[in-house]
């Protein structure tokens, strides 16, 4: 009994095993993309890995991989059953395995849509890992004498200098910490010594930003130090300037790259799930054809040379 | 004198043809790769276009991209060629344009070579180029509100922090140049007029760089202002400072940059030329080893008798003919069925038919190339017929076989 209810000759089974053929090797591309898409994002995840707090990120792109390999070697597999399954003699060989064969591609599918709904729900974890990972980055900023930190500040610069951002959530949030070291602050100087007194941390603060959230876009050079103070630069309002530095906050500009990832990401990794549901079905449809056929040919062989009927498939005389 | 002259037998000529082929197609995928490379190059130099100053260094990746479409089209032609050197009756038609084809192949294959010259000899043309665009880069930063110049701040910020360099030859080009626009400057502070009066041409001269010069590598908050001033910063001296700013000036890095991507695409380009003389050098042989047997214009007619093996009406269709000679036998004359009558007189290159069922043969008159034959037997005679013919398949009718 076949899966659907159409009959089969022998040179509709033929076109049937071409199709599948065609067909497995899309299914190998598809794999491979998989694969690739898998590696390309743990690449972006880890390449901004100190900005991040460790979360279960890496399960997506581990995921991704797997299931991308897996394709391939199904696949793989199913293009050999297909091409042997054209001569029925042949196809005897992988009668057992058939049955097992079809589950396991079922169960593969099912990951695949799996894969893909992760790829959207790693969104909201992604932003709550961005946000710690980046405060704790500006607080280590001037740390650079400290074995485990000492990159973070050439990373956070070419982060603000790569996505043309500033700061966590703007630049206000670099006059909260003290992002200038103690080695490079002149302890004598009375004015030094009024800063540390004026909170309660005896941090030094200053209403000034690092050189990276300067806007290269600026008709003038840029204004990093005394920010707030209208008076200490010509010509200069600091509530209508937006050209001076960066406007947008770090967290936004890194959350809006990798939410544009992963819908591309997500996007083609459900389309290729629902190419693979097709494929599964018109496998299932090919392995009954093919055993049905096999009885009849069988029959054909014992009984007169008369066109043969069968549910399922018809003999022409050759 | 001519060149290449070599006597080739029938199995060289066709291994020559089939390598040549294959080799002018790769050959053809070389020259796509060269005009890719040129197009990659000279788009490159389009993006830094903006800080050179005149436009000179462009006919290195010109002259490749018209080398590359060049080689293609000799290419193409040189697998249509030996494709036809294996059909006697096509090849000849190839005949007046060969001349004319050889004389363009090898000019294009010497500019060719001129190219990859040309990429190394230009290096001085590009660094005065970049030495005068730098110096109007940094002399026009600070006009941001004059058209035509309003973008320059921002392509020498972007140029300096993305190849890692500060100024033209090092940082301290900045200090004589006013980089500051007027329009930011309070001319009613001390100060100000203090710097303003101090040099001749009234320029605003500080001892401080832009932003884009800072170096995200140091461990310090960048210093980029009273750079030379030591005891303006805690704990600084500007002599052994390294980390602070990039200490490369933009006129060394873009050059290295450029000369690296031209020393690559040279070597590229030599390999691509060696196949292309490679191919020029094979056809050169092909056209003469043709030409050797097309010029024998001298025949013989020879008077033979020729027994079918094994006798007449013998339904094996294969006639054979061999050379008792001491020569090398060329693929024999397949499947041809003679003359009906004693007397009529046919020659080899008359008509042939080939019928599946039997031969019958008796005197065949046999134009014989003068060079080749020696003597006659009569009885089964072997001959060679030293023109290159393909395997052509037997067919019936009159129509006229071309050996």
């Amino acid at each position: 009994m076949a899966v659907l209810p159409v009959r089969f000759t022998k040179t509709m089974r033929d076109k049937l095993a071409q199709v599948l053929w065609v067909l497995n090797w899309i299914s190998i591309i598809t794999g491979i993309i998989l694969f690739s898409l898998g590696i390309f994002l743990k690449v972006e995840i880890n390449k901004r890995q100190d900005l991040m707090v460790e979360r279960q990120l890496q399960s997506v792109p581990n995921m991704l991989i797997a299931v991308g390999l897996i394709a391939c070697a199904i696949n793989f597999l199913g293009g050999k059953i297909c091409y042997d399954c054209v001569d029925t003699n042949k196809f005897l060989r992988w009668k057992l395995v058939m049955l097992p064969y079809i589950i396991c591609t079922f169960f593969f599918t099912l990951s695949v849509l799996v894969g893909a709904l992760m790829c959207y729900s790693m969104l909201g974890q992604l932003e709550e890992s961005l946000t710690l990972g980046l405060r704790d980055a500006m607080r280590y900023y001037k740390d650079t004498d400290t074995p485990g930190r000492c990159f973070l500040k050439r990373t956070v610069d070419l982060l603000q200098i790569q996505f043309q951002c500033c700061g966590n959530e703007g630049y206000r949030d670099w006059f909260q910490i003290q992002w200038v070291s103690n080695r490079y602050l002149d302890m004598s100087q009375r004015e030094v010594v009024d800063r540390l007194r004026s909170n309660v941390e005896g941090k030094y603060l200053t209403d000034g930003v690092p050189f990276s959230c300067c806007n290269v876009n600026s008709p003038r050079p840029c204004i990093q130090y005394q920010i707030t103070n209208n008076s200490a630069h010509f010509n200069y309002d600091y509530q209508t300037e937006e050209l001076n530095l960066w406007m947008r906050g770090c967290r936004q500009a890194l959350l809006d790259y990798y939410t544009n990832i992963m819908h591309s990401i997500g996007l083609t990794v459900l389309i290729i799930w629902l190419f693979e549901t097709s494929h599964v079905i018109s496998r299932a449809e090919e392995k009954t054809v093919a055993e049905c056929c096999k009885q009849t040919t069988a029959t054909f062989n014992n009984s007169s040379r008369t066109k043969t009927r069968s549910s399922c498939c018809v003999h022409d005389m050759s | 004198m001519v060149v290449g002259k070599m006597l080739f037998t029938f199995q060289k000529r066709v291994k020559l043809a089939q390598g040549l082929w294959l080799l002018s197609w790769m050959s053809t995928l070389g020259g796509a790769v060269t005009f890719t490379l040129g197009c990659f190059l000279k788009t490159e130099l389009r993006r830094r276009g903006e800080v050179m100053d005149n436009t000179d260094i462009h006919c290195v990746p010109n002259t490749l991209m018209i080398v590359g479409l060049a080689s293609m089209g000799i290419n193409y032609f040189s697998s249509r060629i030996c494709q036809d050197a294996l059909d006697a009756g096509r090849f000849p038609q190839w005949k007046t344009y060969l001349k004319p084809y050889f004389g363009c192949s090898i000019f294009f294959t010497t500019l060719m070579l001129i190219s990859v010259i040309l990429s190394y000899a230009m290096k001085g043309s590009l660094e005065s180029s970049l030495k005068i665009g730098l110096k109007n880069g940094i002399r026009f930063y600070k006009d941001t509100d004059t058209p035509g110049r309003c973008y320059q701040k921002q392509t020498i910020d972007r140029l300096q922090m993305e190849f890692q360099c500060c100024g033209n030859s090092d940082y301290r080009d900045w200090f004589e140049v006013q980089w500051i626009s007027n329009r930011y400057l309070d001319f009613s502070s001390k100060e100000v007029k203090d710097r303003i009066k101090s040099n001749v041409d009234g320029r605003y001269l500080v001892d401080g760089v832009p932003f884009s010069c800072c170096n995200p590598s140091s461990p310090r908050p960048c210093i980029q202002y009273k750079i030379t001033n030591n005891s303006a910063h805690y704990n600084y001296e500007h002599e052994t400072e390294e980390l602070n700013l990039f200490i490369h000036g933009c006129r060394e890095a873009l050059v290295d940059y450029y000369m690296g991507l031209m020393n690559t695409i040279g070597a590229v380009v030599l390999s691509v030329f060696l196949i292309q003389s490679s191919v020029l050098a094979s056809l050169r042989l092909l056209q003469t080893s043709m030409e050797a047997v097309a010029g024998q214009e001298n025949w013989v007619e020879i008077d033979v008798q020729l027994d079918v093996m094994g006798g007449a009406r013998q339904s094996n269709h294969t006639l054979t003919v061999h050379n008792n000679f001491s020569q090398n036998i060329t693929p024999p004359i397949r499947s041809k069925e003679l003359g009906q009558t004693r007397s009529s007189p046919a020659h080899y290159d008359d008509i042939w038919h080939c019928s599946e069922h039997h031969l019958e043969i008796s005197t065949l008159l046999i134009k014989v190339p003068f060079t080749q034959h020696r003597k006659t037997t009569n009885g089964k005679l072997f001959m060679r017929f030293g023109h290159l013919f393909t395997r052509q398949q037997c067919f019936r009718g009159p129509e006229n076989a071309n050996f």
